[in-house]
């Protein structure tokens, strides 16, 4: 199966436009998920993972409406270890950044606004640091 | 035509009479004549107006109510009747007093119609069967006065005043017939209802009722006014005993009072058995003539006033046309202009005296009978003056005669002499000339030589005090001045002491015992009488007449004489003396009052400053002034008594002195030795500042010592102790002063700080919202770069492949890409994630039906581009072998406008985050209030809020729609942040926040709530003051609430809170407007 990547926002037009750059960089390399917040993120892992479809990567934005961010990354991380996790946020808490980066669950941090070249470097080169 | 008398059945009383009544009117005929209209409706409309006419009539009752004047009534009447009845005249007829003629008095009559008011009607114009029946409250009703006129008023006055039907309702003043009510229709006949008639009578019967009222007021006023002229005619009987003024009052009185045109008195002139007499007295209007001094003869028509009931023999006539006089006497009563006269006899003891008559001049006029009785007490009160004056002439007469009497007239003739030396001795007050007066006096009364006044000295020896003496004898005095009576300096005054006067006729006889006072052997005294003078209880003289040239036989009245000179002498004296002493005293007071004046001002000057300098500067002017001194100074210590002098006042001629007391302990040690009562130079009071010795008040007399007077040391302590008070006062205001700058330096601190407060509040509430508001920025800009980048390569990519397009497929196959882009683009839908992958589930699943490879990536994609269900219509499309390389191209294409969408989404997102965020950093420095929409601040702080309000909370908004209010804008928004923030914090991120908005009370009110734990009330009592908080150290300034309520106050609203776990509200009322 396809592995996918799944996006995670609370605004619908940073979750489309995201999306429209994997699909644009990637194409049908993966299959792209979206997800409005972390409880759902965790729906669509659940379900991939019924279909036997992997997730290898993760980008979730920080301050969203329950859990945050990096509360959402570190669950992810005792689960799928492996998974890549990146971090794109317009603003997050100093403390939180930090927390997540002491654990090493983070593979990137992004600061809104993102470019597209930023976005892809970050996945391509964690990905080849994972198969490396 | 002859009126006839059938004066209409009585008014219909009962509801079934004014029933029966309506149904038989005329509909043709009511209140609105024009109106055609059905019977029924009529009779509806009838007993309206029944309903109206009942209201009508209590108002016109109630306005007659109202006025106690007698035209107002009238007045009110006739308008409003009038009015009601849509007559074309309503009058009020007011009969004559003989009620056979009368006046019209009250009118309101349509302006097309002549009017009737002032019109009068002679004598005898109406029959008395009419007057008859109109007593008996009949009234006459009279549809057409050709036809039927059965009324008292003649046809010619109807026609004169284009009367056409009439009703006329009789007026009565309780029992007696007063005038009429007359209702006329002048254009046509007109039928009169029972209604109408029934409402007339009462209302006749209201104004009845307050005619009589009228008439018992004007009785009361008329009793006390004669109240009032009985007392000034008995007060002017009382102060005189002449008659003139007397009958002067009484006549002015009588006519003042009765407002008639004469009041005159009749004298009887004696013996002419009451046929002959004389107007003595009269007040009459200007204008009647006078009858004073008019003579009357009448053989006879006085008699019956000379029976033995003389005073019930009263005469009241009405008009003495119609009294059956005699022509004899209706002739001379016509001489004086007479029509209506009231007579009373004036009785002196039992005797006729005289007559007092009353005359009306201008009209007829009926006497009441309190007029009568008024005039009968005026006549009583006159017999008795009468009486007097009779008594006193018989008192003169006696008196003339005992005063013929010719001892009598002697003995008055001294008594008139010692009256006439008293009243000499009275008129002076000074005792030198009572002195020489009285000696002079008597010695010429006495015709005696020498009348020589001693005074007693301590020993009972005697000075020569006053002399008067015939030119053939020398004078004693400065020749003899004292002398010296055995008898007396034994006796300490002897027979004197007992206030004997000593009488010796001939001294060559008199024994030795009786030798007292004789003068000196050279002075040949021959007789004298010597009179003891006493001041009080105390022998103070003698007074002695002495004859030298021959022996005399004092006469019993001359002793008398003497004596009682001697008496007026010691009542003179002790006069004399007690003036002295009144003299002196008042001078004593006259210093006192002056210094007490002056040391008044001068604490009034000391109190009137509060400036210390100009209290020294005064004090010490003002005592220097008072005392006469010439230096008063005030020397003050210091904390180690030390000290120095502070103010100096220093006469002209005196220059200025000392250097401050060398040693102080010495200064000190004089105050203690200052009780001693020696003449010094100088005298010094303390100054106590409270209890504090502050310092001395020194007055110097450094010319000469001085003895100091009691009254001046203290004057000087009193000056002193207002020196104190002032010092005190002084020095409370300074330090007063002192507080008060220090007070407005703290206010202008507190001031600073807690404006410094409020935008370090603003500024706290402001960090922790930059970072949410970071977020909150940079999440539309991060969307805004990818899709301005998405749609570069979109645009790029696209423009590429559509080239392709047109090589790469058939016909149908391009028919249904564009078919399929169009329904993308047209597709409006805005899916969440979830629902999204709901439908890409349901569409794999139709491609997977249709045999269509690779259907999750194909289904992913169509939902991308907008397309989430009836694909069959794109079957060749999906089919078609460059099937990814179409959806590609297709979802370049249709995500063109959809990242349009998404910047301007973006835009719009930031655009209001940076509103939200400038209205509440911003402070408008200017103040100046204006006009706003309340939810507008509210949604700006919700905005601000967005992000975190959206993680958990829900906001349900419950706005009315309001209008706008007067307020400062950025404030309001300052509180609403305060309310939502705390509410989130409350909530601790989750929970309901419930905003409404409502007019309430010539205002708004808004009311922020949520769902979290409340608020303990403790808490609530002290949240809104200054640096109160709960939460955590850093978090929250503890300023915020404080700051809304100082906020909510400068609107003038009113801010509340209720609190119970699981609601608290804040509440915020706001006025319209601000007011001053």
């Amino acid at each position: 199966m396809t592995p996918a990547i799944l996006c995670v926002d609370d605004e619908s037009t940073i979750l489309d436009t995201l999306k429209e750059q994997l699909v644009r960089r990637f194409g049908n390399e993966y299959a792209y998920e979206l997800a409005e917040n972390a409880e759902e993120a965790w729906e669509v892992i659940e379900e991939l993972d019924e279909d036997e479809v992997p997730v290898v990567v993760v980008v979730s934005d920080w301050l969203m409406p329950g859990i945050k961010g990096d509360e959402f990354l570190l669950q992810v991380h005792k689960k799928f270890p492996k998974m890549i996790k990146i971090m794109l946020t317009g603003q997050a808490d100093q403390e939180a950044i930090e927390r997540v980066q002491k654990e090493a669950v983070l593979d990137a941090y992004l600061q809104k606004p993102w470019t597209e070249e930023q976005l892809s470097n970050a996945i391509v080169s964690a990905l080849e640091s994972q198969d490396g | 035509m002859q009126p006839t008398l059938e004066p209409t059945q009585a008014a219909p009383t009962s509801l079934e009479d004014l029933q029966a009544e309506i149904a038989a009117i005329d509909p043709n005929r009511s209140a609105i004549p024009s109106l055609e209209r059905t019977e029924a409706e009529a009779t509806n409309e009838l007993s309206f107006q029944q309903l109206d006419q009942q209201r009508m009539l209590t108002k016109v009752v109630a306005k007659i109510r109202q006025s106690l004047d007698v035209d107002t009534i009238f007045e009110t009447t006739v308008t409003e009747v009038r009015q009601l009845l849509m007559a074309d005249r309503v009058a009020i007829f007011k009969f004559s007093p003989g009620q056979e003629g009368g006046l019209f008095i009250s009118e309101d009559v349509d302006p097309d119609y002549p009017s009737t008011l002032e019109e009068g009607l002679g004598d005898r114009s109406f029959s008395q069967d009419f007057l008859t029946c109109c007593e008996q409250g009949q009234y006459f009703s009279n549809g057409d006065i050709y036809i039927d006129n059965p009324q008292g008023f003649p046809l010619s006055i109807l026609e004169k005043f284009r009367v056409k039907a009439s009703l006329v309702i009789p007026l009565l003043r309780g029992e007696k017939l007063w005038g009429l009510i007359c209702i006329h229709q002048c254009d046509e006949p007109r039928e009169w209802f029972s209604f109408e008639i029934d409402f007339i009578k009462q209302i006749a019967d209201h104004i009845g009722i307050s005619l009589y009222h009228g008439e018992q007021l004007k009785q009361a006023k008329f009793q006390v006014e004669q109240q009032q002229a009985l007392t000034g005619v008995l007060s002017r009987i009382r102060e005189s005993l002449d008659l003139e003024p007397i009958f002067d009052t009484a006549t002015q009185e009588v006519r003042q009072l009765l407002k008639t045109d004469r009041v005159a008195i009749l004298r009887f002139l004696p013996d002419s058995h009451f046929n002959h007499g004389e107007f003595i007295a009269e007040d009459v209007d200007g204008n009647w003539n006078s009858i004073l001094t008019e003579q009357i003869k009448d053989d006879g028509f006085w008699e019956k006033y000379s029976a033995e009931n003389a005073a019930d023999q009263i005469q009241a006539i009405a008009d003495i046309q119609q009294a059956g006089l005699e022509d004899s006497q209706v002739e001379v009563l016509q001489q004086f202009q007479v029509m209506a006269h009231l007579i009373v006899p004036l009785v002196k003891g039992e005797e006729l005296w005289g007559l007092i008559c009353i005359h009306q001049c201008s009209q007829p006029h009926a006497w009441k009978l309190y007029e009568i009785e008024f005039v009968s007490q005026v006549a009583e009160q006159l017999g008795v003056a009468l009486q007097q004056t009779d008594y006193l002439q018989r008192m003169q007469e006696q008196s003339a005669q005992v005063a013929t009497h010719e001892q009598l007239r002697q003995s008055a003739e001294r008594q008139r002499n010692v009256a006439a030396i008293v009243n000499r001795i009275r008129q002076s007050l000074e005792t030198t000339t009572i002195f020489k007066t009285s000696t002079q006096e008597v010695r010429k009364l006495l015709g005696a030589d020498r009348v020589v006044l001693f005074r007693f000295n301590i020993d009972w020896g005697s000075s020569f005090v006053a002399e008067s003496v015939g030119e053939d004898w020398g004078s004693l005095t400065g020749v003899v001045t004292t002398v010296e009576d055995a008898y007396v300096k034994e006796t300490q005054g002897g027979l004197y002491a007992r206030n004997e006067t000593l009488v010796v006729h001939d001294f060559s006889q008199a024994e030795n015992r009786d030798c007292r006072f004789a003068l000196p052997a050279q002075y040949e005294t021959k007789a004298y009488a010597v009179s003891p003078v006493f001041q009080g209880d105390r022998l103070w003289g003698l007074l002695a007449a002495y004859q030298h040239g021959s022996p005399r036989n004092w006469q019993e009245e001359e002793v008398y004489l003497l004596s009682q000179v001697s008496t007026q002498l010691g009542v003179a004296l002790q006069q004399a003396e007690y003036l002295q002493q009144l003299q002196e005293q008042s001078q004593k007071l006259n210093k006192a009052g002056e210094r007490q004046r002056a040391l008044a001002k001068t604490i009034e000057r000391i109190r009137r400053s509060l400036d210390i300098e100009d209290i020294f500067t005064t004090t010490t002017h003002e005592v220097r002034q008072l005392l006469e001194v010439e230096r008063v100074a005030i020397y003050r210590f210091y904390e180690d008594w030390s000290g120095e002098f502070v103010a100096d006042s220093i006469g002209d001629e005196h220059t200025p002195l000392p250097a401050p007391p060398s040693s102080d302990t010495n200064l000190l040690l004089e105050m203690e030795l200052l009780q001693a009562q020696y003449p010094r130079n100088e005298t010094f009071v303390p100054i106590l500042q409270g209890e504090k010795l502050w310092g001395l008040l020194v007055a110097y007399q450094t010319s000469r010592p001085r003895y100091w007077q009691e009254e001046e040391t203290n004057l000087l302590a009193q000056v002193g102790v207002q020196m104190g008070i002032a010092l005190q006062q002084a020095e409370l205001l300074r330090q007063t002063r002192e507080q008060a700058t220090e007070l407005t330096q703290a206010m202008e601190e507190l001031k600073q700080s807690q404006e410094q407060l409020i935008q370090g509040e603003k500024m706290a509430g402001l960090g922790q919202l930059v970072a949410g508001v970071a977020h909150e920025i940079n999440t539309p800009l991060g969307a805004i770069q990818a899709a301005t980048g998405n749609i570069t390569k979109a645009l790029q990519d696209s423009l590429t492949n559509l080239h392709e397009l047109c090589n790469s497929c058939d016909d149908v196959a391009r028919d249904q890409f564009f078919a399929l882009i169009n329904r993308a683009i047209q597709s409006q839908d805005r899916l969440s994630s979830r629902e999204k992958r709901a439908f890409k589930r349901e569409l794999s699943k139709q491609l997977k039906a249709h045999e269509i490879g690779d259907a999750r990536e194909v289904a992913d994609r169509l939902i991308d581009i907008g397309i989430n269900q009836d694909i069959d219509e794109f079957l060749e499309l999906l089919r078609h072998e460059k099937c990814n390389w179409l959806l590609n191209l297709a979802y370049d294409l249709t995500r063109l406008p959809s990242n349009n969408r998404t910047i301007q989404t973006a835009i719009d997102r930031a655009t209001k985050v940076v509103f939200a965020l400038k209205s509440y950093a911003h402070y408008d420095n200017s103040g100046t209030k204006k006009k706003l929409t309340v939810t507008e601040g509210i949604e700006t702080a919700l905005e601000l809020y967005h992000n975190q309000v959206k993680q958990g909370i829900e906001v349900e908004r419950d706005y009315q729609t309001i209008p706008e209010i007067e307020g400062y804008p950025d404030e309001l928004i300052q509180v609403w942040t305060n309310f939502i923030h705390n509410g989130i914090h409350a909530m601790e991120g989750k929970g309901t926040l419930t905003v409404s908005v409502a007019s309430q009370d010539e205002g708004i009110i808004v009311k922020v709530s949520d769902s979290g734990s409340g608020i303990p009330p403790e808490v609530q009592t002290k949240m809104f003051e200054a640096f109160f908080t709960t939460k955590p150290m850093g978090e929250g300034s503890g300023l915020g609430l404080h700051i809304c309520k100082k906020i909510i106050d400068k609107h003038n609203g009113k801010l509340s809170v209720q609190s119970q776990p699981g609601e608290t509200t804040f509440s915020v009322w706001l006025p319209l407007t601000l007011g001053i």
